[in-house]
Formats: C-alpha cells, sequence, structure tokens
C-alpha cells in the first residue's frame, strides 16, 4: 500500500531523483530540483526504458544464455510486429473490451458493497461482531483459489469470472473504508452532533468525506487485485477476455502473443488504476480548500 | 542488499552444479508425457508402468557403467511439453498430431535447436478419437443443431481440427459455431454442470462421459477420414549426444504396442491402473475393432496428413512454415526394428481401419470374468439377459455401429429391432433414418433390455 502511494506522488519521486544527482554540480542540482525537474524526471526515465528495451533486444535475439536462458525469448521486434496484427484483429479488441466490463461490473458491486459494508462494521458495532469474523476467515483466501468452487455454484461461468474479480476486489475496499471511517476524529462527529446533525448527516458530511482517501486507496489496490483474479480466471475457465488471450497463446506457444498480453493486462490495470486516483482528486476538494 | 543476496544464491547453487558436472556416470532422460491422452500410452504410461525403457537402454561402448535417471512428466495437453522441450527442460515428448506438427514448426524457428518425430503410437486411419459430446440431458444430436451454440475445445489439439473440417463437411462455417478454448478436464466438468452446449475433444474425453452417464458422443471424427495420430518426438540435441537411447526408446514404443495387441484385455486393466482411466474406456479403443490400431512406423500416408494438419494450422494459428524432411526421421525406428529382428517395411505398409469390418462380434465384459463374444447383437443381448438375471454384474457391453463399423458402449447406443435382428447405431438420428429406410423399431439400451 505504501509503494502504491508513494509511486503515485510525484513529488515523492522527485525528491528521491535529487538525492541521486547530489553530487553533480550545484547548477545542475538546481535545474533538476526546480522548474526543469520534470523535464529531466522524463529524459532519465525514458532512457532508462530505452535502455530496458535495447537490453531485452541484444539478450533476445542473440540467445544468450548466461544462468537465465533467452534462447527462444520473442525481441521486442518480434512482439511489436505481434501487438500490430493483434491491433489490426477485431478479436482483440472484443477480448480487451470483454475484460474491460468484467472489471467495471464486478468493480463497481465490490466498491458499492465493500463501502456500505466497511461503513457499516466501522460505525455499528453489532454489524462489526457479526460480520468481521466473516472478514477475517475469507480475507486471507486467494481469489483465485476459488475458481474451482465458483465454477461450481455460480450458474454460468461468465458470473463465476465476475465472481472471483468482485473477491478481488473487495477485500481491501473493505478493510480500507473501516479503517477510514475509524479515524475519523470524533471531535469532528461530536460537533456536527452538537450542531443537530442526524447520523445520517454525520455519516454522509462528516464520516465519509474524511474516510475517502483511505477509501480510494483501498480501491486503487482492489483494482490491481481485481485484475489479477480476472486473468487467473479467464485463463483457467474463460471463453474469452485478455486472459483468455494469453492463455490460447501459451497453448499455441505463441510466445510474442504472451508477451502482447502481458503488457496490455499490465496497461489496463495501470490505467484503471490511474482513473481512480483521478477520480479522487473532485471529491477530496474540501481537504484542499 | 540484493548483490550479497544474489552472492549467497550463486553460492549455494554452485555444489549442485559441481555435482552435475562430476557425476557423469549418470545420464538423466528427460519425458513429458500425457496420462490423460489414450493415444499416447504406447510411448509414455505404458513404456512407464513396464519399465520397458530399462530394459533397452544401451550398457556397452560409450555407456558401459552408465546408470539412468529416467525422469517421467505428465501433462495434460502437448502445449506445455513443447514450452518444456523449448525450454531444454525435457528430452521428450508424446503428443498428437496436431500438437506435434506445433512442436516441430516451433523449433524449426528457433535458431538451432530442433525437434525430430522418430517413432507414432498408434492410429485410426478415419479420425476416429477425436468426437463431440453434448450432455446426456441435451436435446441436440447432430452437428448442425450446433450453429449458433457454444462449443469448447482444447485449441491446438487435433480435436481443435477437426472442428474445421467436421464445419467443411458439413457445409458450415467454423464461424457458425461459439468456439472457445477449454482443457479437457474443464470442459468434462462443464459437460457434466451442462454449463456448455458442446465439447470437442481428444480420446478418452467423450468415452470417459459416456460411460461415467454425464456426456454422449454426437460426432465421431471418423467421419472426416483424416487419420488420428500420435507419435514421440525427441530434441535433436540429446538424438545425437544419444542416438542410441532414441533407439532404446523406439525399441520401447514397438515393444509397448505389441504389449497392447496381444492382450487388449489386460493391458486395458494395467493401463486403467496406471491412469485412472476405466479399463472399459481403455478396452473401447485397444481391443480388437477398438478405434485404437498400435503401430510405431511412420507411414507415407502420414506424412501427408501432418501436412494437411500443418496447412490448417498455418491458416488459422500462425504456425510457422515445417520442413517435414528435416523433422521427421525414421531412422532410430527403423535400427530398432533391425535390432529386435522385426520387418520395418513390411510393417510400414499396412494401414488398418478397424471400422472396415461392421461384423464384429458383440461383446460382454463380465465382471471379474472376462470379455465374452456373441455372433450377433440379438444372442448378445439374450446372453445379457440370463447374465443379469442372475446377479451377474456386467462391466461393460461393447457393439458396432451398423453403418461405419465404430466400436461403442452398448448402453449409449441406439438400437433398430426388426424382429430378430438388431443393429446399433451411434446417434439417434442415424438410427431414426435407418428405420425409415428399412423398417423396424428405434429403441435405446434400456428400452431394448426391457423389451428383450
Amino acid at each position: 500500500m505504501n509503494e502504491a502511494a508513494i509511486s503515485m506522488n510525484p513529488g515523492a519521486r522527485r525528491r528521491v531523483g535529487a538525492r541521486a544527482g547530489s553530487t553533480r554540480r550545484k547548477a545542475v542540482r538546481r535545474a533538476v530540483r526546480g522548474r526543469f525537474g520534470f523535464v529531466f524526471q522524463i529524459l532519465t526515465g525514458g532512457a532508462a526504458i530505452a535502455l530496458g528495451i535495447l537490453l531485452w533486444q541484444y539478450v533476445a535475439s542473440h540467445g544468450t544464455h548466461l544462468y537465465l536462458d533467452f534462447e527462444n525469448v520473442p525481441t521486442p521486434r518480434d512482439v511489436g510486429s505481434a501487438l500490430l496484427g493483434a491491433l489490426q484483429t477485431p478479436d482483440f479488441y472484443a477480448d480487451v473490451g470483454i475484460s474491460v466490463l468484467r472489471i467495471a461490473g464486478s468493480f463497481g458491486i465490490a466498491a458499492i458493497l465493500g463501502v456500505a459494508i466497511g461503513v457499516a462494521i466501522g460505525r455499528f458495532r453489532w454489524f462489526r461482531w457479526a460480520f468481521m469474523p466473516y472478514i477475517e476467515i475469507v480475507r486471507p483466501i486467494p481469489a483465485i483459489t476459488w475458481i474451482p468452487l465458483a465454477i461450481l455454484i455460480w450458474p454460468t461461468t461468465e458470473e463465476s469470472i465476475l465472481f472471483i474479480t468482485f473477491l478481488g476486489a473487495f477485500f481491501p475496499i473493505v478493510l480500507n473504508t473501516i479503517q477510514g471511517v475509524e479515524a475519523t476524529p470524533s471531535a469532528l462527529i461530536n460537533a456536527a452532533r452538537t450542531l443537530g446533525a442526524k447520523e445520517w448527516n454525520v455519516l454522509f458530511s462528516v464520516v465519509l468525506p474524511s474516510a475517502l482517501p483511505s477509501i480510494t486507496s483501498g480501491a486503487a489496490i482492489g483494482m490491481g487485485v481485481s485484475w489479477f483474479s480476472l486473468v487467473a480466471g479467464e485463463m483457467i475457465g474463460g471463453r474469452a477476455g485478455i486472459g483468455y488471450y494469453t492463455w490460447n497463446a501459451y497453448q499455441l506457444i505463441q510466445y510474442s502473443n504472451i508477451v502482447v498480453g502481458m503488457i496490455t493486462i499490465g496497461l489496463l490495470s495501470t490505467l484503471s488504476t490511474r482513473l481512480i486516483y483521478l477520480m479522487r482528486y473532485p471529491l477530496l476538494r474540501w481537504q484542499r480548500a | 542488499m540484493p548483490a550479497k543476496r544474489l552472492a549467497i544464491a550463486v553460492a549455494l547453487s554452485f555444489p549442485g552444479i559441481l555435482a552435475s558436472n562430476a557425476d557423469a556416470q549418470t545420464i538423466t532422460i528427460r519425458i513429458g508425457h500425457q496420462s490423460m491422452c489414450t493415444d499416447t500410452y504406447p510411448a509414455g504410461v505404458a513404456i512407464k508402468g513396464l519399465h520397458l525403457l530399462e530394459k533397452y537402454l544401451p550398457h556397452t561402448g560409450k555407456y558401459k557403467g552408465v546408470s539412468y535417471d529416467i525422469v517421467w512428466r505428465n501433462y495434460s495437453s502437448g502445449a506445455p511439453i513443447t514450452n518444456m522441450m523449448l525450454a531444454n527442460k525435457l528430452d521428450f515428448g508424446v503428443m498428437g498430431d496436431y500438437p506435434l506438427v506445433v512442436n516441430g514448426a516451433k523449433f524449426q524457428q528457433t535458431r538451432d535447436a530442433r525437434s525430430i518425430l522418430f517413432s507414432m503410437t498408434a492410429y485410426n486411419l478415419d479420425g476416429a478419437g477425436n468426437s463431440i459430446a453434448v450432455p446426456t440431458s441435451s436435446p441436440i444430436t447432430s452437428v448442425k443443431q450446433l450453429v449458433g451454440k457454444d462449443i469448447s475445445v482444447p485449441i491446438g489439439s487435433s480435436a481443435w481440427g477437426m472442428l474445421y473440417e467436421m464445419a467443411q463437411q458439413a457445409g458450415l462455417k467454423y464461424s457458425d459455431f461459439r468456439v472457445s478454448n477449454q482443457t479437457p478436464m474443464v470442459g468434462i466438468s462443464a459437460i457434466a454442470a451442462r454449463k456448455i452446449d458442446a465439447h470437442a475433444d481428444f480420446c478418452p474425453m467423450t468415452e470417459y462421459m459416456e460411460y461415467k452417464g454425464t456426456g454422449r458422443m454426437i460426432y465421431s471424427g471418423a467421419e472426416t477420414k483424416i487419420p488420428y495420430l500420435h507419435g514421440v518426438v525427441v530434441t535433436r540435441a540429446f538424438a545425437q549426444k544419444y542416438p542410441e537411447i532414441v533407439v532404446a526408446y523406439a525399441k520401447a514404443v514397438i515393444a509397448a504396442d505389441r504389449w497392447i495387441a496381444e492382450n487388449p484385455h489386460v493391458a486395458s486393466k494395467k493401463m486403467a491402473a496406471w491412469t485412472m482411466i476405466p479399463k472399459e474406456v481403455l478396452y473401447l479403443y485397444f481391443s480388437q475393432g477398438g478405434y485404437l490400431t498400435p503401430d510405431p512406423t511412420i507411414k507415407a500416408k502420414w506424412l501427408d496428413t501432418l501436412a494437411y494438419d500443418h496447412g490448417l494450422l498455418a491458416k488459422y494459428a500462425h504456425v510457422p512454415p515445417l520442413d517435414m524432411h528435416q523433422w521427421v526421421d525414421a531412422s532410430y525406428l527403423k535400427t530398432a526394428y533391425q535390432q529386435m529382428g522385426l520387418n520395418y517395411a513390411k510393417q510400414a505398409g499396412t494401414l488398418k481401419n478397424p471400422q472396415g469390418d461392421t461384423h464384429m462380434p458383440p461383446q460382454i465384459w463380465v465382471a471379474g470374468k472376462g470379455i465374452q463374444q456373441y455372433g450377433t447383437n440379438a444372442a448378445m443381448f439374450q446372453a445379457l439377459g440370463k447374465l443379469t438375471a442372475k446377479g451377474q454384474d456386467i462391466d461393460a457391453v461393447y457393439v458396432y455401429d451398423a453403418q461405419s463399423g465404430l466400436k461403442m458402449f452398448g448402453k449409449t447406443a441406439w438400437y433398430v429391432k426388426d424382429g430378430t435382428s438388431i443393429d446399433a447405431y451411434l446417434t439417434k438420428g442415424e438410427a431414426l433414418r435407418e428405420q425409415k429406410e428399412k423398417g423396424g423399431k428405434v429403441l435405446s439400451y434400456t428400452q431394448l433390455r426391457a423389451a428383450a
């Protein structure tokens, strides 16, 4: 959770960059720290990535075998042409679309249920006593171990995949919601009560806004886990989706397509997590004011 | 910190590297096989169970004093075996025709790694072995009714190739069906739970479902007339280093095939114990008139078949080109035949079609007593009635399709009873057509048993 928070905060990254450049000349240091810091960050990051891709191209095209074996690993060039090929087939878009829809559906349900149950547990002790044991028992079970049982229980395979994806997102959201609700300063709640606020007003005007930063962190983590669960579900029971695409590539030993699948999944997961952080900004306006 | 950890890891793994170099007297043979793919058994579970490789491995010349470490690894399809062979983690791989072609082509795509197809295992000339199953309670009785329906199949398997062939022959398009990729195990449970309309697979999946009563065959790959083959590949690196071991493997396949052909009843029981596939299902394949003809020779016709399979794979799965002459090498197998005093050319010239004979004697597997044969279906059903009246348990009943000669479980077949003669058919549709032409009454197994 901490790592995610740091990497999402550009300021933190800038500080790390500044420390690394501390042996350089003062002018450079000033430039890096100052207005042009962002440009240097982009340049350094871009150069590092380019170097990585060059290294990959080298080891893959030479079939380097130094403990790690790159003999049959596709080169970036192979992956690039496989990606271009995929982008020209409607099936690829269908696979991506279906995965995105599955995430949207199950993550949406997980967010609504997770926040509702989290708030209830955080606010009402009866709820806490009754529900917390369930959360504690089920939470540590990795979502993918549910796959066989989910296929058995749900009427369609589609629903079982949605369920597994839901599980991935649900628990981080619930736990972070509870944490956020409990961390609401009691002084604020008491002040609101003194001003004549009903329980309902306290919940929506005080507790929820106060818990929101914690809830969105939970949602961001949940998004990552739900992609992980979705891909596992699609690989085993799916009939479409980006995980299914990757698994098919494996069945036909198409290594380039496997990498295309991996990159696509990574990209989709990053974009959707970013989306959550973007959505947080308007909701957290009160904090900045 | 990570550098230190790496140093420790290297230091820890070093003794292992040294040990394997120092101990040059042990040759490790790593084999990938499939206990859930019947046609691979002559080069897989049968050799493993009978310790045939140990019997033929060389111990003279450069192999004097050598000890062997044979590692058997079990997989649920050919793809992961090819993956492991490419990663140099397996030396031998046993798989079906389509995965074999993918294996050869994928190896030829690499700079200098190659695989060699050096022996087959068993075959069905017409393509029986692949089939399409529906849930027992499904109303579907023919492939035409599958249009617009969900069919799952292990992609890249020979059953997948059969779907293309079936669509073409039925005047349909592959895209008329909603085909998805599903492994055999998931497919079997999907059929049992009625979560998919149909599942296409290689043997023993459909027959296993019929035996369990969860699925029903509606289409046999025999209709495609494209041979159903399995074989063994070895990495060229291994074959060049230890050609005598490849010959020994070929001898083991020959011996396993003979063992199965000579006594399918015993072989089915033994292999059932090694694989968890019921003996009644295995007997359906390996008995006289059963689907699978054990024969390791690489026939001229097989090269055409594999080239045909490659054409489909190249067209629909972008499989790279395959140079057959570089890939297929029967020399190891020929040496094995010669050293065992057998005639390769003669065996390679034979082509057997078990479905050719529609007058094979129907059989009853009497529990604990073995196989009993009868002249006609009518006589068999009469005897069956007497046996069960005496309280005798029956393991299985086998009949033959009156049109195609395909061996089937008696309990899943459909029958046309006309007077005293009883003909068996694979599907109800087929039985109804016959009844229209020749008259009689269409009956299921249970109806027939009740009427008898």
